[in-house]
């Protein structure tokens, strides 16, 4: 079997989040600053800012449109009681009014795109949380329009921690969230047909992830760990009937593992998760036979057609001088 | 310390007197004290006499029955009244309370007197019959005795001391062995004695329990003679007597007499008869002008060499073949010679090199100046069979690859492998494990500047190889997983002393790593072979002085030593993997 393991790495490199920290922090910190500049004086306080999304589980990789998704929660310090969904949903999107951003409401939070010449440069996701008396997580401000609106309970401060222990050991940490962005990279080129939730693909990697580090020098292998992490997922889709020309359908549950418990596949049909099963399972295969194969060049032709050109493919000429590692003097004798 | 004062509060002594001139012998009486007690003990009167040298309690007091003629032989009381009350060998005594000592010393004096006195049997005088028959007066010098006692009376070889080497007195016995007694001819105690010439002997198996004379009193011949009629068979006495008959005329004669143990074994005892002219033997003439003398036999039968010297008997019919005796291979072959085992087959091709003389077991003892260096192979089947009477050793100089077939299995109980050849190595391991033998294999080497060592039991059909070692869930690479020393690394020879220049201690390495190897070895011998890998971890300090890096393997490992029967084991290797 051939060895790819750095041609993952330099994969992880192209595809992992380029503008991550300063640039996006920054960006943060002036939304969060006008938010609070410009609330009128009858909203209530701001209890505290969350830090949501890959950025906080450290799977965010570029976006294929560079269009960079910032996800920002923000908690009042009131209860449900005190004020109505809209109400507040309002209030904060006024507060985020500017002349070069148009905020809009969307049924789980209130969207901002920031543009730069003419194109999308990156928008900001941005909830609107209340706390609750149990201190369950918090409530959150649901709907578009007040006949639609209502107090969702939800524990996004959960959830960013129950992902961010997958394991106990840094290398399997490291190795579980490359593998997201490996799986979200696989996405963006597989799916486009529909819009496959990333939290579904995260959930998915984190209930089956199998690591592969090796016991003695602790070493990530990738491609074993992604395969054996994917085969898993496999066996988690369910058939739940045919349909008219008799193919047969399935079903992928996750649930949230916090509050609400949601099956985070809600929204998709039989036949969009049939077709997302049918292009996990063409990439176990190809996983698979990458595995098997000897040469490098060759695995990294395979992969390479699941993840794009963004997986590197090593020339023969590196690949020849790699093969001076198949003799080796260890230093031992008898 | 008044010691008369001590010894007269002593609750068993009733009298106690000072001798000024008691002369202990073998000791100046300067230096002692000595003093005549009337002790009783289970109501009976002891009259002992006592020494106590200046140095006690670090030597305990010599004690002896004053009138020891007057008791028959027994149990841990020589010839002469001295009286065997502890055993020194291990012992610890509480030197800042040298009274309680000599209390004590008396108290067990007169427990073993009064144990061997009364036991009707004498079961412990039978026990070590040769201790009080060699505590008889001698001019005797020891004698190498090679026999193994059996119910068939047999003539002996016996070497005498003409040349008087010794500058003895008289004439004595250098050897008394049997003709075939299965030691290696070249044990050195054999092989020295082809100058000297050679006379005969007689073993004789008597059937029962000898008393022997009590203390002070001895034997004739017409006593030896008779002690034969009444403790042998009719058969054997003839044959014994046929065999003294054809023996000419000398000044000196000697016998091999066994009898019987309580428990298990033989007592094995020998007597000079000596003259000062010439006559027929003994047995034939019992003429009482013989002098008759208890023959001081060092015993070198099996038996009792493998019995005695803590190694085993029961490996004595074990075969194992060695491939690869440099270091670690050749200082295994003697630690699995003096565990007792009974054949070694040894395979390398080899010669000693000068750069081996502080690393291999051999030194430089066969590297001259005619020749150089001889095979590492001859020379060290050589030296065991030199040095250890019952391992026959065979030399080979095939290599690894030329021996990689299905029956090396089947020849031997065990093969042990440390070539440093690991490419052969990892072949071997695939045939052994594709031929199914239930043979074990044992793989040793050790990783360079000290670091540390490892062997590895590999028996089918379990899953656990060699090969597993090499096999990372990222499949086969050529560096051993355990190893110490990073990968990746340009060990080059000449400094790594793997080779080529002296390691500090690498001799301390090997013999560690040899016996990391011969204990799985004996543990397979015994049937306790399962797949297990052990290693030893030494210092990573000349390693690091040499610009090098240890392995992550080594940094996570606090301990100095790994045994690991499960992680080692690869489900994706190419020999005994199971899935891929």
């Amino acid at each position: 079997m051939a060895n790819v393991q750095s041609e993952f790495e330099t994969f992880h490199d192209n595809i992992k989040l380029s503008q991550e920290n300063e640039i996006l922090r920054k960006k943060r910190e002036i939304l969060k600053k006008n938010l609070q500049d410009n609330l009128p004086e009858d909203a209530p306080k701001i209890d505290k800012f969350l830090l949501q999304g890959s950025y906080a589980i450290y799977t965010g990789i570029n976006p294929p449109n560079d269009d960079y998704d910032i996800d920002v929660g923000v908690v009042f310090d009131c209860t449900k009681d005190d004020y109505k969904a809209m109400k507040l949903k309002n209030m904060v999107k006024d507060a985020l009014e500017h002349t070069s951003r148009t905020p809009k409401i969307k049924t789980p939070c209130i969207t901002v795109q920031y543009k730069k010449n003419g194109e999308n440069d990156y928008h900001v996701d941005m909830p609107v949380y209340v706390k609750r008396e149990d201190e369950d997580g918090y409530d959150l401000a649901w709907g578009k329009s007040p006949s639609t609106e209502s107090w969702e309970q939800s524990d996004p401060v959960g959830l960013v921690d129950k992902i961010n222990s997958v394991s106990e050991d840094d290398a399997e940490r490291a190795q579980f969230r490359r593998i997201v962005k490996y799986l979200k990279a696989w996405k963006s080129k597989k799916i486009t047909s529909f819009n496959l939730p990333s939290i579904g693909l995260t959930l998915g990697a984190l209930e089956n992830f199998t690591p592969n580090i090796d016991f003695y020098d602790k070493k990530p292998n990738d491609l074993i760990a992604m395969r054996d992490t994917v085969k898993s997922m496999l066996n988690y889709f369910i058939c739940t009937g045919q349909d008219d020309n008799g193919k047969w359908l399935y079903r992928y549950e996750i649930s949230l593992p916090v509050t609400p418990n949601n099956n985070v596949f809600q929204k998709l049909t039989d036949k969009q998760i049939t077709s997302f099963k049918e292009k996990l399972e063409t990439l176990y295969n190809a996983l698979d036979e990458a595995k098997k194969e000897s040469l490098p060049e060759i695995a990294c032709e395979i992969l390479q057609k699941q993840f794009g050109d963004d997986f590197p493919i090593p020339t023969k000429e590196e690949t020849a001088k790699a093969s001076v590692l198949s003799m080796n003097n260890t230093g031992s004798s008898s | 310390m008044n010691y008369q004062d001590i010894l007269n509060s002593h609750p068993h002594i009733c009298a106690v007197e000072y001798l000024p001139d008691y002369k202990e012998r073998g000791y100046d009486p300067q230096t002692r004290k000595s003093f005549r007690l009337h002790a009783k003990y289970n109501g009976h009167d002891w009259h002992l006499l006592i020494s106590i040298a200046e140095k006690f309690p670090f030597y305990l007091p010599s004690i002896n029955i004053e009138n020891v003629e007057n008791y028959p032989a027994m149990g841990h009381v020589e010839w002469n009244g001295h009286i065997c009350y502890k055993d020194s060998q291990g012992l610890a005594v509480s030197f800042r309370e040298p009274e309680t000592v000599l209390r004590a010393c008396i108290y067990e004096a007169l427990r073993t007197l009064h144990e061997n006195y009364s036991d009707p049997e004498k079961k412990e005088l039978q026990r070590d019959f040769k201790s009080y028959w060699e505590s008889f007066p001698s001019d005797e010098c020891k004698t190498t005795c090679i026999v193994n006692p059996n119910a068939i009376p047999k003539e002996l070889i016996a070497y005498r001391d003409l040349k008087n080497k010794r500058k003895t007195k008289i004439p004595s016995c250098l050897a008394i062995v049997e003709s075939n007694s299965e030691a290696n001819e070249s044990y050195h105690l054999l092989s020295s004695l082809k100058d000297n010439r050679k006379e005969k002997s007689i073993y004789i198996p008597l059937k029962k329990a000898v008393i022997p004379p009590p203390p002070k009193d001895s034997w004739n011949a017409t006593d030896i003679l008779n002690l034969i009629k009444t403790h042998s068979s009719q058969t054997t006495q003839e044959t014994a007597f046929e065999i003294a008959g054809k023996q000419r005329w000398s000044k000196f004669f000697t016998l091999i007499l066994s009898h019987p143990k309580p428990e298990e074994g033989h007592n094995i005892w020998g007597i000079a008869f000596h003259r000062k002219d010439t006559g027929k033997h003994p047995l034939i003439t019992p003429q009482d002008d013989w002098k008759i003398s208890p023959l001081h036999l060092k015993h070198h039968n099996k038996e009792y060499l493998l019995q005695r010297s803590g190694a085993s008997t029961n490996l004595d019919n074990k075969k194992i073949a060695i491939i690869g005796c440099g270091s670690v291979g050749g200082g295994i072959a003697f630690q699995l010679a003096k565990a007792g085992v009974g054949e070694l087959h040894l395979f390398d091709f080899d010669k000693l090199e000068p750069e081996n003389i502080y690393r291999h077991v051999l030194g430089g003892l066969y590297i001259d100046n005619i020749n150089g260096g001889y095979p590492k192979v001859l020379a060290l089947k050589w030296n065991i069979e030199m040095n250890i009477p019952y391992t026959k050793v065979e030399a080979y100089t095939s290599s690894l690859l030329e021996l990689s077939n299905v029956d090396m299995f089947s020849k031997y109980d065990t093969v042990i492998v440390a070539t440093g050849d690991f490419t052969s190595e990892l072949f071997f391991n695939s045939i052994y494990k594709k031929s199914g033998s239930q043979t074990p294999i044992i793989y040793t080497w050790q990783d360079g500047f000290g670091i540390g060592g490892h062997a590895i039991s590999v028996v089918n059909p379990n899953s656990g190889c060699l090969e597993c070692l090499y096999t990372r869930p990222r499949g086969f690479e050529p560096h051993m997983k355990t190893s110490f020393i990073k990968q990746g690394q340009t060990i080059s020879k000449h400094i790594g002393g793997c080779a080529g220049v002296f390691t500090p201690y690498s001799f301390l390495d090997a013999s560690e790593t040899s016996l990391l190897a011969t204990r799985m070895t004996l543990e397979a011998l015994h049937g306790k072979s399962r797949n297990e890998i052990r290693s030893w971890l030494g210092s990573d300090a000349q390693l690091k002085n040499e610009g090098y890096n240890s392995s992550e393997w080594y940094e996570n490992n606090s301990t100095k030593f790994i045994q690991d029967s499960k992680k080692y084991i690869a489900s994706n290797c190419a020999v005994c993997g199971k899935n891929d």
